[in-house]
């Protein structure tokens, strides 16, 4: 080949690749309302743009100089649509972030994101009303504000709570259980003399997070467990938490409950919406947190059943609430924007009234839904489709204030979810973040070869004495002890800065 | 005489198992698309619906004239897609079998090249942009689409095989490269234009990213666009640990529904593709050599 | 034979001298105008896209473009490269993709020289669409099936293994058949595409040499033994050479798909893509993934470079370039 041209068209292409990339897409400045482009995932319903077009009245009527713009990405290319549109500098106003794929934490450390304390200050006068204190304190990245948390439920919520049939307990003479054994005798009685369609199995994901609803029946309750893997005690201990007595309580639970038939065998294989249609039809005789959200759905599926019929509860109840996991959504200002003072304003007037949130979050009352007693609400369904045709998802930027449960909500999901318990106690791991970042090899082998060797012994599908000290062995040599002092030293230098 | 009825046998059975081994899952999949719901969630797949239902694609179908639209954005990015596709790559193709061509090798070297090293999604969009390919049709013509090296190596082979003396002797005939290519090469070449045609035709008709990335005007938005709305809601569950408060939310499609969009899709290119088989028609080689 | 000729004709690259480009140019115009449209296509969607990939030299930020931002040599690769997984994904996806490509190979072209011989039109005509079936199926759907099939209580296998009085099998906590299954649903799944392409080959070849070798007295067998399978072979070589260029590159829809947190089955069906994809779920940081994909994209290009030389000398028209 002629080497000289060649080399020549190389740094040609080169030089024009690097031209093309070096510069982003910026929107020539126009009049008018600032546009608040608010990205979230999802599909736009029929009347999306009749309620962003009724918003943006309102809008204008209270002066705000703001101009919605609803941005739907859908699911499948959330994370790629939404890292090119911050790789490329195309500018939106507002994002959704999903603590559980990719945190705020995470766009910050890549300077995706805005730290807002300004504007809160300034702008935020409803948002620092309805959002307490500590919430705040959770978003902060190295003392700044970097996120805007939905704080739509009890800051305790449902993990540590199990849900359970009692019209079958009542069938089969049996009390509510307060101890795990007595659970584990009462479901196994249950399934034994279930009489419908299919089986009851214990409906969990193979993916689950730990076994929270059984840590209250141990007496070194409350312990915080980060990813599967750290555990952290009030006191500021850490430690490896699968190598705790705690964990292999946990495990043998499920061992016996696998024993007595209780574990799906294919719950490795099962397609990932097993466990959610088994809730719907409430084939179940217990399940770790609670449904109940379902309920109308269960309901549906299964005419005569009453709402006592399913209660939730937990172990223990006069030992305190805890909570280490104060919001799981929030909104984030994004560093492509020319007007990060937009998303907090505007965040700010929906939740400056509830007439605001209502039009937001329901849309037109009348139109998309109307009033109920008790501060509820009534979804009007389009009657041709059977659906909504406007609903801003409320996890994604729900708050307790303003929140309207669904009139057909199960009285006990409403309170779990929107009172917290007086005396809850909090993890000392509250708004701390970990960076996994110097340890990234080691951590990403150990979640790794937690789901390869430890998931098995958790979900009570091998013995424990046999597996675990061959998957500890495995776990150690991917490096999890590196991890493990890693987090501690980060947790105990933020410690000492609070 | 024997062996050959023997011979038939087994070449019969053969393709017949295999030819199950590819069906049966589809007919599968359609008997579940037209199953009840509930009865899905008591049995399990079925091969004989204890219930059948057409609800999964009444679902699909109230868009309305949403997804007419849809279908006349996809044909029409189909079939002309496919035509200037084609063209493009049987052209590249034979200059690539040219033996006159002293760098061909060197060419091919250079589409495959990008075959292997490509710098992914970030650049590409930015490329798009530059371009002006956003919210027009030529969005969904031309990115990621309008030239697939595989396919160029495919008819490069292909046009390899013919003889060069038809080449030689229509040069002697005063035919310049142009002629030879379109009037002798191309014409030869139709069992692989047609496989090729297949395969930039399927592509066409299943992209659905293009569409999502540089279109937001709902007329341009063709076929797979809807019918990744409908799955795409499944798609979140995949990724869910958190509480099933989110769940609820969700319209969750049905069993039934995942099934009949696939079905859908298949749908037209099943009927499509017996139309290009008779382009797979043995001996078109002979008396080309003579000719 | 055209082919042992050609082997000579072919010009060796090595004389081509400075200015020949231009040379050629001006004596093929029209051979180069017509591959032009082509050329600009894969310059403007491939080469230009190129430089991008030096993020993976750089420490990602979403504010700094490739131009700013800090350069941290190999740093990005060693998530994956210091990780205690990185043999065995590597390992899988090497070995997997190396069984896709010979099971397919060995299914499409047996079929299409089947199908080539049959004489009735309509089965040919609907068997070979049926071929195409499963290209159609998602994977996502195409794992419903599987665990139709594989499930413990109700799957179709063990209902089947217990007719026959033996002991049914947990499958999803077996990693040791998966292999075995995996090359199955592949073959599956791509083997109608190629069986299209060998057809069309077969279709290609010159009908008056079969004429010929029947004069001769060959029988069907030694005339697909002696003139179909050779003359096929080009089109075997050059779908292979292009199957290794991405031989590093595993199947991630169809791995995700089936296997998904399947961790019990990771040692025998975990590859580089679905490794590194669950790595950055956490971090999400695209210049780690860039450096993967750099390393995938060289050892392929590396493999298919090798494997194109040896090729070319002992059987140049399977060459790819």
């Amino acid at each position: 080949m002629n080497k000289r041209i060649g080399y020549f068209v190389l740094i040609l292409l080169f030089i024009s690749g690097i031209l093309a990339f070096a510069g982003g897409e910026k929107e020539a400045g126009k009049e008018g309302p600032v546009k608040v482009r608010f990205v979230i995932p999802g599909n736009p319903e029929q009347d999306a743009d009749i309620v962003q077009a009724e918003i943006n009245r309102r809008l204008m009527e209270d002066g705000q100089n703001l101009e919605l713009k609803l941005v739907y990405i859908p699911w499948d290319v959330w994370d790629q649509k939404t890292n090119l549109m911050l790789a490329t500098g195309q500018e939106f106003e507002l994002m959704q972030v999903m603590e559980d794929r990719h945190g705020f934490a995470d766009y910050a450390a890549k300077s995706a994101v805005v730290s807002i304390d300004e504007y809160i200050d300034k702008y935020g006068t409803a948002l620092k009303r309805v959002i307490p204190e500590p919430v705040w304190n959770a978003v902060r990245v190295d003392g700044k504000i970097t996120a805007i948390p939905a704080y739509r439920q009890s800051a305790a919520t449902d993990r540590y709570y199990w849900t359970i049939r009692k019209d079958l307990l009542k069938e089969n003479n049996l009390a509510i259980p307060t101890t795990p054994a007595e659970l584990l005798n009462a479901a196994e009685i249950i399934k034994k003399n279930w009489k419908g369609d299919g089986e009851l199995y214990i409906p969990i994901r193979s993916n689950t997070d730990a076994f929270f609803f059984l840590h209250r029946s141990y007496d070194s309750f409350p312990f915080t467990v980060f990813q599967k893997l750290i555990r952290i005690d009030q006191d500021g201990k850490v430690s490896l938490w699968v190598e705790s007595e705690e964990f292999k309580k946990d495990c043998e639970f499920f061992r016996e409950a696998y024993n007595r038939g209780l574990i799906h065998q294919d719950i490795l294989g099962q397609p990932n919406d097993w466990a959610l249609n088994q809730l719907m039809s409430a084939r179940f005789a217990f399940v770790p947190q609670c449904p109940l959200n379902l309920w109308p759905k269960m309901k549906k599926n299964n005419s005569d059943m009453k709402m006592d019929d399913i209660v939730t509860v937990r172990f223990n109840p006069e030992k305190p609430a805890f909570s280490f996991n104060l919001f799981g959504n929030d909104n984030v200002i994004p560093s492509t924007t020319s007007h990060p003072e937009a998303g907090v304003k505007y965040l700010n007037w929906v939740y400056s009234s509830q007439e605001n949130y209502d039009l937001h979050f329901y849309g037109i009352e009348g139109r998309h839904w109307e009033k109920a007693p008790n501060h509820r609400r009534i979804s009007i369904l389009d009657p041709d489709t059977g659906k909504s045709n406007y609903r801003f998802r409320e996890w994604m930027a729900g708050n307790v204030e303003y929140l309207r449960y669904e009139e057909s909500a199960h009285p006990r999901f409403v309170e779990l979810f929107s009172k917290t318990p007086e005396d809850t106690e909090y993890s000392l791991t509250i708004g701390f973040n970990f960076d996994a970042a110097s340890v990234q090899a080691e951590y990403t082998s150990c979640l790794n070869e937690y789901n390869s060797s430890m998931v098995p012994i958790v979900l009570g599908l091998v013995d424990y004495e046999e597996n675990f000290p061959i998957a500890l062995k495995r776990l150690k040599a991917a490096g999890i002890d590196k991890v493990v002092e890693e987090y501690k030293r980060q947790f105990n230098d933020w410690l000492a800065t609070k | 005489m024997k062996k050959t009825g023997f011979f038939n046998i087994i070449n019969y059975s053969l393709i017949t198992l295999f030819s199950l081994f590819c069906a049966l899952p589809l007919v599968l999949l359609l008997m579940v698309s037209l199953t009840d719901e509930k009865s899905i969630i008591k049995n399990g797949y079925q091969f004989l619906p204890e219930k059948f239902s057409l609800e999964a694609y009444r679902m699909i179908f109230t868009g309305g004239h949403d997804i007419f639209n849809s279908y006349l954005v996809t044909i029409f990015i189909t079939v002309a897609g496919t035509l200037a596709a084609v063209m493009i790559t049987s052209m590249a193709a034979y200059t690539l079998a040219n033996k006159s061509v002293k760098h061909r090798d060197t060419l091919s070297l250079f589409f495959f090249f990008t075959m292997v090293f490509n710098g992914g999604i970030v650049p590409w969009y930015i490329i798009c942009m530059k371009l002006g390919l956003r919210n027009n049709i030529l969005a969904l013509l031309i990115p990621s689409l309008l030239f697939n090296p595989f396919n160029l190596f495919l008819v490069r082979n292909y046009m390899k095989s013919i003889p060069d003396s038809l080449r030689e002797s229509a040069l002697i005939d005063g035919a310049g490269d142009l002629r030879i290519a379109f009037q002798i090469y191309m014409p030869l070449s139709t069992p692989v234009l047609a496989a090729v045609s297949l395969f930039y035709g399927l592509a066409y008709w299943n992209n659905w990213w293009n569409a999502i990335m540089l279109v937001d005007k709902s007329n341009l938005y063709p076929l797979q666009y809807f019918l990744l709305k409908l799955k795409s809601e499944l798609s979140m569950l995949t990724d869910l640990q958190g509480s099933s408060a989110v769940l609820s939310t969700i319209t969750m499609p049905t069993e039934s529904l995942k099934m009949a969009t696939a079905i859908i899709t298949i749908g037209p290119i099943i009927l499509l593709y017996p139309f290009l088989q008779r382009y797979f028609v043995k001996g078109l080689m002979i008396g080309s050599i003579k000719g | 034979m055209e082919m042992k000729t050609d082997l000579k004709k072919l010009p060796n690259l090595k004389n081509v001298g400075k200015g020949s480009l231009i040379k050629d140019v001006v004596r093929n115009p029209m051979s180069y105008l017509l591959v032009l449209p082509a050329v600009l296509y894969t310059f403007i969607f491939g080469y230009l896209t190129i430089p991008y990939m030096v993020i993976a030299f750089q420490k990602f930020n979403f504010r700094t473009g490739i131009l700013n931002s800090k350069w941290i040599g190999f740093k990005n690769f060693e998530f994956f490269f210091k990780s205690t997984s990185a043999a065995t994904v590597t390992w899988n996806t090497l070995r997997l993709n190396f069984l896709f490509i010979l099971f397919t190979t060995i299914f499409s072209v047996s079929l299409a020289i089947l199908l080539n011989e049959i004489k009735n039109k309509w089965f040919v005509k609907i068997t070979q669409s049926t071929f195409l079936f499963p290209h159609f199926i998602s994977w996502v759907v195409a794992s419903y099936i599987i665990y139709t099939l594989f499930s413990y209580n109700y799957g179709i296998v063990n209902k089947i293994l217990v007719y026959f009085s033996i002991e049914p099998v947990s499958w999803y906590m077996t990693p040791k058949p998966w292999t075995s299954i995996l090359v199955g649903m592949k073959v599956w799944q791509a083997t109608g595409m190629s069986v299209v392409i060998y057809l069309a080959a077969i279709t290609g070849i010159d009908g008056s040499m079969y004429e010929a070798a029947t004069i001769d007295g060959a029988n069907r067998w030694h005339q697909i033994r002696f003139i179909t399978i050779p003359l096929i072979m080009p089109t075997v070589a050059i779908l292979t050479l292009l199957s290794i260029g991405k031989i590093m590159y595993g199947d991630f829809g169809m791995i995700y798909a089936i296997i998904g947190d399947n961790g019990i089955l990771y040692p025998k069906a975990d590859v580089i893509d679905t490794y590194v994809f669950r790595a950055l779920r956490l971090s999400g940081d695209p210049a780690q993934a860039m450096a993967v994909g750099l390393f995938q994209s060289a050892v392929g290009f590396v493999l298919v470079y090798v494997t194109n030389r040896i090729v070319k000398k002992k059987f140049s028209e399977g060459a790819l370039f």
